[in-house]
């Protein structure tokens, strides 16, 4: 029972951390990133498995872990506010060439950024020949150029 | 196309198999949960043990000893633990400390001090389980027929 009730409580509260984080908090790893993550699963494994070494209380853990995700996966399919609550949805940054500034802002995502994507993506080298870019839910951007480019 | 049909199949009776699993470690199959919870005395009725049923190697518990009033008559009470329950678990402590330990054969008796006589006691032993398997274990007044109850231990 404890080894249910440590994995789902770990899981909601990263959940809930990371959401509120927001989606560009790791979306592009830096190496202090990586760390970072690294130190974070540092802090949550004595949470998760306690004093308890036992083979079964491990394999427990992994399995509520696994199960919860499975679980929200199939809840977010079926209702899709559930979904939107979670993930978030894309946002649309740039259209047609016109950054939109305030949108930007509160997505703390650069010009910098956008041209990053735009160049990586499709050797696009100025803004007016990107048609959109989106930020999408896993904290990436997107880029979509100009049909006659 | 049918090959890959055959294994959502199997992932969705897996699915289904975790949520039974989940389900079970919240009623304490795999210990630490109302079906874990138990009680054993001993036929007299003077010693009442709560115990876990299910435990897990290397996880440590609190097995607590009630003793009725009647059952303690002088300064202490000789509590006697058999020894094929010690050899499943480590000892971590016992509260109130045992004024001296006797060997009984494979057993070992604890002399547990009271402060006055005719009034009830509670032991509580700090435990470690240190063996894999089922164990049973008989706790009781030296003379007297034991409490049993059995634990089963997790790898």
């Amino acid at each position: 029972m404890d080894s249910v009730f440590r994995a789902a409580f770990i899981y909601f509260f990263l959940l809930i951390v990371f959401r509120i984080a927001g989606r560009r908090t790791l979306s592009e790893m830096t190496t202090f990133d990586f760390v970072l993550l690294l130190i974070i699963g540092e802090a949550t494994e004595p949470v998760l498995l306690g004093e308890d070494p036992s083979v079964v209380h491990a394999a427990l853990v992994i399995i509520t872990l696994l199960f919860i995700n499975i679980a929200m996966s199939l809840i977010k399919s079926r209702w899709k506010t559930m979904e939107k609550l979670m993930d978030g949805v894309p946002t649309i940054i740039v259209e047609h060439g016109r950054l939109m500034q305030e949108r930007m802002r509160t997505a703390r995502v650069s010009r910098d950024d956008v041209m990053e994507a735009a160049r990586r993506m499709h050797g696009i080298e100025r803004l007016d020949q990107i048609k959109y870019a989106i930020v999408e839910v896993s904290g990436g951007i997107t880029i979509v150029p100009q049909a006659n480019g | 196309m049918a090959w890959q049909r055959r294994t959502w199949a199997i992932q969705r009776i897996g699915w289904f198999a975790l949520g039974v699993l989940v389900l079970a470690a919240l009623t304490g199959v795999f210990g630490y949960g109302a079906l874990s919870w138990q009680q054993a005395s001993d036929p007299a009725g003077l010693v009442r043990i709560d115990y876990e049923r299910f435990q897990r190697q290397g996880s440590e518990f609190t097995l607590r000893v009630d003793i009725e009033p009647e059952a303690t008559t002088g300064d202490a009470v000789p509590l006697r633990v058999s020894g094929s329950f010690l050899d499943a678990v480590e000892v971590k402590g016992i509260v109130p400390e045992p004024r001296g330990a006797k060997s009984l054969g494979a057993d070992v008796e604890y002399v547990i001090p009271v402060a006055q006589p005719r009034q009830g006691a509670t032991i509580r032993f700090a435990l470690k389980m240190r063996e894999v398997g089922s164990h049973t274990a008989e706790i009781g007044l030296t003379g007297r027929e034991p409490a049993r109850f059995t634990q089963f231990v997790y790898p």
